[in-house]
């Protein structure tokens, strides 16, 4: 399951070198990292089946995507940068799981989330 | 769900909760049930907000939250029509606007625009 979680967002579009944003910190997150990451999150601390997850700085959605395939019931996908949105909206397409996944473009560090719900 | 938990960020505003929906263009995209996960929420999410939300998109099945007992929120019908209005109705296009100064946050393509 892990090489299937992997095969998956192997197929993810990585950021656009052109319009990454230095002041932003903009890194992909390989899909050899992220599947590791998402899938330690799922087996070994049970984080993610039948959750909510909230991917703050989402950027093409790679780690928001890997919770929606591993069994998350709802991701929510942060970031700033509307040129990663798009990338990460056509990486939501290509994993299909544009059913789970929602994108919110705002800033992180000043997040419009009403307190009692801060995930 | 999203609308549940969005707020404005205006400054000076005190209450910027909920956001008003204007829908030009909605989605329903249907999804797997889960019933602990609704249960779950139930607990989370502000009802009422959920229930104006749903029919500012169009949904009218929720009934008011006077009706709302420990009763109904196992009864999975109720819970499917929770979840339908949490999970399956997208909006695609429109405003969310800030109730409280008025300021519109646009949203295009499902993503709303809260800089």
């Amino acid at each position: 399951r892990l090489r299937d979680l992997e095969a998956v967002l192997q197929q993810m579009e990585p950021f656009d070198k052109s319009l990454q944003k230095i002041d932003l910190e903009q890194y992909s997150t390989s899909p050899h990292i992220a599947s590791r990451i998402i899938y330690t999150c799922a087996t070994s601390y049970d984080d993610i089946d039948g959750k909510m997850v909230v991917d703050l700085g989402t950027g093409t959605a790679m780690l928001g995507i890997g919770c929606a395939v591993m069994g998350a019931t709802h991701v929510i996908g942060f970031d700033a940068d509307l040129d990663a949105l798009n990338i990460a909206q056509r990486n939501i397409e290509v994993a299909d799981v544009g059913e789970i996944m929602d994108l919110v473009m705002t800033d992180v560090s000043r997040l419009p989330v009403r307190r009692c719900q801060r995930v | 769900i999203t609308h549940n938990m969005l707020c404005s960020n205006v400054k000076g505003v005190q209450n910027g909760f909920p956001l008003r929906i204007e829908a030009d263009n909605i989605e329903i995209i249907e999804s797997e049930f889960d019933s602990e996960f609704i249960s779950m929420m139930l607990e989370k999410i502000d009802y009422e907000v959920l229930a104006a939300a749903a029919v500012s998109l169009e949904y009218n099945e929720l009934p008011p939250i006077a009706d709302v007992n420990e009763n109904m929120k196992q009864d999975e019908q109720f819970q499917r029509k929770v979840h339908h209005a949490l999970l399956d109705i997208h909006l695609q296009d429109g405003r969310l606007v800030c109730p409280e100064s008025g300021r519109p946050y646009p949203v295009k393509d499902g993503i709303p625009n809260m800089l």
